[in-house]
């Protein structure tokens, strides 16, 4: 199940790896290279550049999985965890994410009026 | 081959031993060259120990314990010592650049004799390989790291790549005086963020006034989350000053430096000595009161002139310790490298962690020891990567590389091929001796004793496919000729199982451009204007024969014992 305004860059893999249905949140952005095997993912995510969330993990809200960090498999990440650097710390993150909303929102805009001059998709008839 | 040498290796015999090829630098083996041409710098150098004569000679001990037994050694150490007062005198008494000029070729002629003796071994200690080594065109010989002192070119810093002027870096502590600043969590640069009240969004950028503060993009740490914000975005290390400042270990040490600063200046100690009696009153011990030695009772007497009593008190810090025993979580402590990022208070915990500014980068320069000439300068410029001055090993010296090896069986015949690269953009003529001082002494039949290898071209380097050119030369038993490198075969008979290592003198003639420096007629207004006669022919295209020998000392990996 995928919900509103998530964004979806080149070689990103989404795979459901387990029995259910994966559910997808609304307003993540799933950049290039990611891959998404867990279970669920909330709202307002960034899985960055090769990042990779492993099978059975769930997410939740405003988290940041950072570049080529991944997830334990079979956990449940809070809202707003980061995991950065080169050992996949963590930490919970405190306060609003500086641009974050504005930004994904422009993002929106900018890929609606632009991805239909280049690639020309059928209409439905 | 790597491959190829571990299976042949019988297993559980721990690491497989690596081919290399080494050279050996004349610092770290002793001889009247050595010593001699160093003598002119001991006045100038600060550094006392390999430059000053006296050193010279426990340093020379040590160097033949090291090594395995050279009779010939202990031979060329008496003559040493006769020749390194007589140059002393010499430059002393003339510091003439002609008579250093005689003093030095005579030391370089008798080299060639101190030269093979010097690294007759296949002891790879004090070796090194090309790319550590640089090249001095004025010695005509290879430096090590020892040999070369680097010195410091600029100070800039690495995020805003400024230039800082040598005349503030002090004061500003050694870090960035502009908005560099680190994420005290992830160590990463932090961005200025600007806060826009009206609508509630945070927006990135320039925006309208409004408070601004840091942000890691890294881990999204806030600055807001310890409550630092400014007014400006610009200039924001200068609003932390007056915080900065206000620290009480910062006063406690001004008020420390003041306290001590006149005791120093009675006793006239050498600016070296103050950190070791600092360290000698804290510690008390006796070790470091010994090293001081003379100063010990002045230490004694400093200390009871005056009692120092410190502005703050220290106090037992019995709630940071309750704190510490009830932690459950690790995000709760700072970590080791987050503590000692911030060396004020070393914090535990992670709320107090401030954001540190930038450390600033510095560019060094190295330079020869004995003759003072510039090898590497890098340029001024913090954004410009390039060097002015780079005069490495690896572009005036052949590149030697195992290019072919064969496994090594003891009292077998293994056929090696060594390929010569020249980087110069003249031809280069190579000859090759074999040493016999190692030991084990491995039998070695170089098959093509001296060969000439082409120039290196650029144009070449986008021809696809090597080119096996003879340009007229005959040089027969050469083994493979492709570009700029010409090809070995060498036959190796190991005489004992471990590790094979020959030492191999390499004599390495080339064409240089003859330096201004070197003329030793006067350069007459007339000889510019008369080009091309026989007698004085233009400077500036003259080209002279340069020979430099040097000691290789290269590895080929375990020979295996005989399977009888």
């Amino acid at each position: 199940m995928f919900g509103s305004g998530n964004i979806v860059e080149e070689n990103a893999v989404i795979i459901n790896r387990g029995p259910e249905a994966l559910i997808i949140g609304d307003n993540n952005v799933f950049e290039v290279g990611s891959v998404m095997e867990g279970m669920k993912i909330g709202n307002r995510n960034t899985l960055e550049v090769k990042a990779h969330v492993k099978a059975g993990t769930w997410l939740g809200d405003e988290c940041v999985i950072g570049t080529v960090c991944s997830t334990n498999e079979n956990e449940i990440l809070p809202d707003r965890t980061v995991i950065y650097g080169s050992r996949d710390d963590r930490r919970i993150f405190t306060g609003s994410r500086a641009n974050q909303a504005a930004v994904h929102t422009r993002h929106l805009e900018y890929l609606m009026q632009i991805l239909p001059k280049f690639n020309h998709a059928r209409t439905s008839s | 081959m790597a491959t190829m040498l571990a299976l042949n290796a019988p297993p559980g015999q721990g690491p497989v031993i690596q081919p290399f090829v080494h050279y050996r630098c004349l610092c770290s083996s002793p001889g009247p060259s050595a010593t001699a041409s160093r003598t002119p710098s001991t006045t100038r150098t600060a550094t006392p120990t390999r430059t000053h004569p006296e050193a010279g000679t426990p340093t020379r001990d040590d160097d033949n314990r090291d090594m395995d037994i050279d009779q010939t050694m202990s031979e060329t150490a008496t003559p040493s010592a006769d020749v390194i007062p007589t140059s002393a005198a010499l430059t002393l008494a003339s510091a003439l650049h002609q008579h250093q000029q005689e003093q030095h070729d005579s030391a370089r002629s008798k080299t060639a004799a101190e030269v093979y003796a010097s690294g007759n071994n296949s002891d790879p200690h004090g070796s090194h390989s090309l790319s550590r080594l640089y090249f001095c065109d004025s010695c005509d010989e290879i430096r090590c790291p020892k040999c070369t002192q680097d010195e410091i070119v600029c100070y800039y810093c690495p995020n805003c790549l400024f230039d800082v002027p040598t005349a503030s870096v002090k004061s500003e502590k050694h870090k960035c005086s502009r908005n560099c600043f680190e994420c005290p969590i992830c160590q990463s640069t932090l961005a200025v963020v600007s806060e826009d009240p009206d609508t509630g969004v945070y927006t990135a950028g320039v925006a309208p006034p409004g408070k601004y503060h840091l942000a890691c993009n890294i881990c999204q740490w806030n600055s807001q989350e310890i409550g630092m914000t400014f007014e400006k975005p610009t200039g924001l290390a200068v609003q932390l000053q007056k915080t900065e400042d206000s620290l009480p270990d910062v006063k406690e040490f001004d008020r420390l430096k003041d306290h001590l600063e006149k005791y120093f200046r009675v006793h006239s100690l050498k600016p070296g000595l103050p950190s070791s009696l600092l360290t000698s009153i804290q510690s008390g011990t006796l070790q470091s009161l010994r090293y001081v030695s003379s100063s010990s009772h002045k230490a004694q007497q400093s200390d009871d002139i005056a009692h120092y009593t410190p502005a703050v008190q220290v106090m037992e810090d019995t709630e940071n310790l309750e704190k510490l025993m009830s932690i459950t979580s690790l995000s709760e402590t700072a970590t080791m490298k987050q503590r000692l990022k911030q060396l004020q208070n070393q914090t535990y915990s992670t709320q107090r962690l401030q954001p540190q500014r930038i450390h600033l980068r510095i560019k060094k320069s190295r330079r020869c020891r004995s003759c003072r000439h510039i090898l590497v300068k890098p340029e001024q410029k913090a954004q410009a990567i390039g060097f002015k001055i780079n005069l490495i090993a690896l572009s005036q010296l052949p590149n030697i590389t195992i290019a072919g090896l064969q496994p090594m069986i003891v009292q077998t015949v293994s056929r090696v091929i060594l390929r010569f690269t020249n980087p110069r953009h003249e031809e280069a003529h190579v000859s090759l001796r074999y040493g016999d001082g190692a030991i084990p002494n491995h039998g070695v039949v170089i098959h093509s004793p001296s060969f000439t290898v082409s120039p290196f071209n650029v144009v070449w380097e986008y021809e696809v496919g090597t080119m096996v050119t003879a340009p007229g030369a005959l040089q027969e038993d050469v083994y493979e000729r492709t570009a700029n490198s010409t090809s070995i075969a060498l036959d190796i008979t190991p005489a004992a199982a471990g590790e094979v290592k020959i030492p191999l003198l390499v004599t390495f003639t080339f064409k240089a451009h003859k330096l201004q420096s070197d003329t030793e007629s006067s350069v007459l207004p007339t000889q510019l204007v008369v080009s091309g006669s026989k007698d004085h022919p233009a400077p500036e295209i003259e080209l002279i024969d340069k020979t430099v020998a040097f000691w290789t000392v290269i590895g080929f990996g375990e020979a295996l014992p005989t399977f009888s």
